[in-house]
């Protein structure tokens, strides 16, 4: 008995390291739920603040990047815009969404599972499930909201999926992203039969309530398919520079919980 | 013998502050970020009660988690090289650490300093880096960010540990 006691009273550091370790491998774990975990989270409202106040200062020296992208999404915009008003459109599929702009304050992308922090939150309207996307392509899904702060599940999340088509033929299929790359996706369950070649565009598809239809989101780098196997394994590069993001918008379906409802009587 | 934990804390304040605020926003080449934050686990001298030290030490690996949203990933590995530290400084410089003086760390020969310095910081990155990615099969990747990260904040920390260690001597 003393020998144990004198056993533990000499390797009493060993203990409190394995106790530390212990605490530090259970919020590593913990981590992948953390949306749920209010303590360890930069939604919270001084991490928020401190990671604000360095985004501004840093923001500063890329004003000259920023302008360019937005003048660029400008001359795109009114293009569009000289587009739609010479083509008579009947019905717009688009008119059940609104769109509101943020900034982001924090932006992981060399992480495995990436997330975002933006800076509008329940005060501005801003509610969980909703699409986020930058000027260039989707950017990822609110998944915790504060008053004044989002988190968002980056593209760049091991969790991260979106139902995305070939904008040629409509095609369709799960986007994710493997890791390690943050430039790389990959597109799975396209049929054997679509007809797929490189530098294709994907967008995404219809079948979700969350992001509106047509939306880029990168091109078809690679085509894989195994012997013996129905589906393709397509690489696609994103349009967005997940490395470059500053404002982005959030879109809200309008239309989404009357949908759901719709979902939930049908069996 | 007297610790100086102004000058312990001074250092960990700004070496903290400059991560968080400077090299966290950096992204070199596009993807690098130094990490330097762990500077003052180097400068605590080995005196100083292991119980405390442990406890800080996880502490401040905690904050930067918490402002990058990673879990427990820093914490985890600045709380191991805290702990590793003490037998690789005996076993580099020869000397006895509960004998050699509270500055110890600035009395070793400057290759000593520099080796105990890298393979602490290897130890730290490969860390971070392999519990962030958490897979068998990214060994590589995982060593490729480890290694450019590693030549930045090695030259970081050297350099600032250089300049205390002049700035110890002459006072």
């Amino acid at each position: 008995m003393e020998q144990i006691i004198s056993f533990i009273r000499r390797s009493k550091y060993f203990f409190l390291f394995l106790a530390l370790q212990f605490i530090a491998f259970f919020l590593i774990v913990e981590k992948n739920y953390y949306h749920r975990n209010k303590f360890i989270h930069s939604t919270n409202n001084v991490t928020g603040f401190f990671a604000e106040k360095s985004n501004k200062w840093h923001d500063y020296f890329q004003l000259d990047s920023i302008n360019k992208s937005l003048m660029n999404e400008n001359a795109t915009l009114r293009n569009d815009l000289l587009h739609y008003k010479n083509t008579v459109k009947l019905v717009d599929k688009n008119t059940n969404y609104n769109y509101f702009p943020a900034t982001v304050i924090i932006n992981n992308y060399l992480l495995q599972n990436n997330y975002i922090t933006i800076d509008k939150g329940t005060n501005d309207g801003i509610a969980k499930d909703m699409a986020v996307i930058g000027n260039k392509g989707i950017v990822g899904v609110v998944v915790a909201v504060s008053a004044n702060y989002a988190q968002v599940m980056s593209v760049l999340h091991q969790d991260f999926r979106v139902n995305a088509a070939l904008k040629k033929n409509g095609h369709f299929g799960v986007l994710r992203w493997q890791g390690v790359d943050y430039n790389a996706v990959e597109l799975l369950d396209i049929p054997k039969l679509a007809d797929v070649k490189v530098n294709d565009t994907i967008v995404t598809g219809g079948n979700t309530v969350i992001f509106p239809k047509n939306v880029p989101i990168g091109i078809v780098k690679a085509i894989d398919l195994k012997p013996g196997n129905n589906y393709y394994n397509i690489k696609v590069a994103l349009f967005q520079d997940m490395s470059n993001l500053e404002y982005v918008y959030i879109v809200k379906n309008k239309d989404k919980s009357e949908i759901n409802t719709l979902l939930k009587i049908t069996p | 013998m007297n610790i100086d934990w102004f000058k312990i804390a001074l250092v960990a304040f700004v070496a903290l502050f400059l991560q968080l605020f400077f090299f966290d926003s950096l992204y070199l080449y596009g993807y690098i970020s130094p990490m330097v934050y762990i500077l003052p686990i180097f400068i605590v001298p080995f005196q100083v009660n292991k119980s405390l030290f442990y406890t800080l030490s996880f502490l401040l690996g905690l904050l930067v988690d918490i402002f990058h949203g990673t879990g427990g990933i820093h914490a985890s590995a600045a709380l191991l090289i805290t702990a590793l530290r003490y037998p690789l400084f005996t076993v580099l410089s020869g000397k006895d650490i509960t004998t050699s003086g509270i500055n110890a760390i600035y009395d070793v020969r400057i290759y000593i300093l520099a080796l105990y310095l890298f393979i602490l910081t290897f130890i730290h990155h490969f860390t971070v880096f392999y519990l962030d990615y958490f897979r068998l099969n990214a060994f590589v990747a995982v060593l490729k960010y480890t290694f450019v990260t590693l030549f930045f904040s090695f030259f970081i920390l050297f350099l600032s540990i250089a300049l205390l260690k002049r700035n110890n001597n002459k006072g």
